[in-house]
């Protein structure tokens, strides 16, 4: 029993970690569908820089620079051109995905599953930590969407740009800003998914992106509720690996899970940004 | 509620060609040995026999019959996203009635069943985005996406459990008949008359959206939805209407991939057809004529990628990169300088 608990709030935690992502872009007006491609994108990057490094450590920091960076290109380009961030963000999530597969054959010469400890990286990370991690991440986040100024603007970028602008400040800057958050959390989302696993699987985002915007509106776009959505996910996910092992579900059809979950809770839920 | 409004104008047609063959070379150069060697393969190989001209036009006319569904659907002021669940649900559809034992012997009647059925599957799977916009106001974009993806993991699963031909050892379902099978205009190539359909379709489609009364309510709703219920016309019936006409186009190719292509429908059968189209949709803009050329370029970037490919290291998934070069430069409102000027009836978004 505990450990399926153990089981759960690990899966959890990547989870989490976009969800909480795609809050700060839904502050800011942007369905974060640009998600799922970084989780991958980052979790690319993390194998590829610790097996050059043979730093775990190091190949997360390249993720943690390399995708608030990317996504701050294409958050400035949208605003520079007053483009629809949903294409544009569309546009990223595909060329993360395509660029990550790109990548993993250029480096590793395989479009497969590349192993961390094959490759000579010491792979006993703290597994416990990643819950902890991202509980941490949402007092964090929900701290600073509440108390600080920093938060208070950006959660007026979206809705209220006007009221920004009448103080003085650029509401596309705090917009911007939102992207790179969102890129860091797909960078602590990546790692997450790549270091518990010990190596590099292709997709291995495989829809999580998704669910996490669907997480973001069951938890009525608040950091704790998005949290408890993100177990509550995870724990589905695990009864179907269950029931999958008992052979009561074909394999192949879970895959599509995570978008008919997230389709659900959008029609459900009304007023968010996907409308 | 967002919609979504083509740009239009042959300038940023022309910077979204451009976008695309950028990116592909860029790619396929890094992605080479020998960039040369790399670029000349590129640029030479799609032409060098009939067998690689005749597959690059039979991918352009599949591609321009999605395009055109995809196309219907923006001129409706509708993203369709759906496309690649709509040409694999039809596809396996067509490929199981037409291998099915004693199919044959029904001849043209089988023929037309699954011709039929599979753009009736097409249209229901793009009407259920439709219907939500209309109906929840629920994005299209959004729902149409999710579907796809959602239903997509169930079709590997019937390709390669139920429906798998248990006496090969591919992942795919049993061989249509052989009367059912399109001829070849180019042996050995896959040419078929499916391409002339395409064609056609496409000419059928501009005089369509320009001549005719539905035409008019589908360009004044795409355009000016608040003008077109002013002037008594249902926007939420001609959206309905567009996205189900987008997805029976979306069908039809999946039915003519089969008929006149594989001849079996293989796990992930789609492989980004679905995107691909878009693609074509988009660097036409509003013309479906200009679809004819916009599928023909896409498809030669596609045919040429593939060759190089056979000389590199790097198999590079052009058409990913293709669609969000295309992407970005579509979406951005106020391009400087040039297009901004030439952009009277530009993108816009409410």
């Amino acid at each position: 029993m505990t450990d399926a608990l153990f089981a759960i709030l690990a899966s959890a935690a990547p989870l989490a970690f976009a969800g909480l992502g795609a809050l700060a872009t839904e502050h800011a007006g942007v369905l974060a569908v640009f998600m799922d491609g970084a989780i991958t994108l980052a979790g690319l990057l993390c194998v590829l820089v610790a097996c050059w490094t043979g730093q775990p450590a190091l190949g997360f920091l390249a993720a943690a620079v390399a995708l608030p960076f990317l996504l701050a290109l294409v958050a400035i380009f949208t605003e520079r051109f007053r483009a629809n961030p949903f294409i544009t963000g569309l546009a990223a999530n595909l060329a993360f995905g395509a660029l990550s597969a790109t990548l993993s054959l250029a480096a590793f010469g395989t479009k497969g599953v590349v192993s961390l400890s094959e490759r000579g990286v010491d792979v006993s990370f703290p597994r416990n930590l990643f819950f902890p991690a991202a509980l941490a991440a949402a007092f964090g986040l929900a701290f600073v969407l509440k108390r600080t100024p920093f938060g208070l603007r950006l959660r007026a970028s979206g809705p209220d740009p006007d009221a920004l602008r009448a103080r003085g400040l650029d509401p596309a800057r705090y917009r911007v800003a939102s992207w790179a958050i969102a890129g860091f959390a797909a960078a602590c989302s990546g790692a997450i998914l790549a270091f518990g696993l010990g190596a590099f699987v292709p997709n291995m985002s495989a829809g999580r992106g998704w669910t996490a915007l669907a997480a973001v509106y069951l938890g009525y776009r608040r950091p704790l509720p998005i949290l408890a959505a993100s177990v509550l996910f995870a724990a589905c996910d695990y009864a179907t690996t269950v029931l999958q092992g008992v052979g009561a579900v074909p394999s192949t059809v879970i895959l599509g899970l995570p978008y008919a979950l997230a389709l659900i809770v959008f029609l459900a839920i009304p007023n968010h940004s996907g409308k | 509620m967002r919609r979504f409004i083509v740009p239009s104008g042959a300038i940023l047609a022309a910077i979204a060609t451009i976008a695309a063959l950028v990116a592909t070379l860029v790619l396929v150069a890094i992605s080479g040995d020998s960039p040369a060697e790399s670029l000349a393969a590129f640029a030479v190989r799609p032409f060098s026999s009939a067998w690689f001209l005749g597959n690059l036009l039979d991918r352009a006319g599949l591609a321009l019959l999605a395009a055109l569904g995809s196309s219907v659907a923006l001129r409706s002021g509708n993203l369709n996203l759906g496309g690649e669940a709509q040409i694999y649900a039809p596809a396996l559809v067509s490929a199981a009635m037409l291998s099915a034992p004693g199919a044959a012997a029904s001849g043209l009647l089988a023929f037309v069943a699954a011709l039929l059925a599979a753009i009736a599957l097409g249209a229901a799977l793009a009407l259920v985005p439709g219907v939500l916009k209309t109906r929840l106001g629920a994005s299209e974009i959004l729902t149409s996406f999710l579907l796809s993806a959602a239903i997509l993991p169930v079709l590997d699963y019937l390709v390669s459990g139920p429906l798998r031909n248990p006496e090969g050892n591919l992942l795919a379902t049993r061989e249509i008949e052989q009367s059912f099978r399109l001829p070849s205009l180019l042996p050995p190539s896959r040419l078929n008359p499916s391409f002339l359909v395409a064609c056609a379709l496409a000419v059928a489609a501009a005089w369509f959206i320009s001549r005719t009364r539905a035409g008019y309510r589908l360009r004044v709703s795409g355009t000016a939805p608040e003008f077109a219920r002013f002037a008594g016309i249902n926007v939420g019936s001609v959206t309905a209407g567009a996205m189900a006409v987008s997805g029976a186009l979306h069908g039809l190719a999946g039915f003519c991939a089969i008929a006149g292509t594989w001849f079996a429908c293989h796990e992930g059968f789609s492989a980004g057809m679905g995107w691909t189209a878009r693609a074509v949709a988009l660097i036409a803009g509003r013309s479906p004529l200009a679809a004819i050329p916009a599928a023909l370029l896409v498809a030669w970037l596609q045919a040429a990628a593939d060759a190089t490919s056979l000389y590199s290291r790097v198999p590079v998934d052009v058409t990913a990169f293709i669609q969000a070069a295309i992407f970005l430069v579509i979406s951005a409102r106020s391009l400087p300088g040039l297009v901004a000027r030439s952009r009277p009836r530009g993108a816009r978004y409410d």
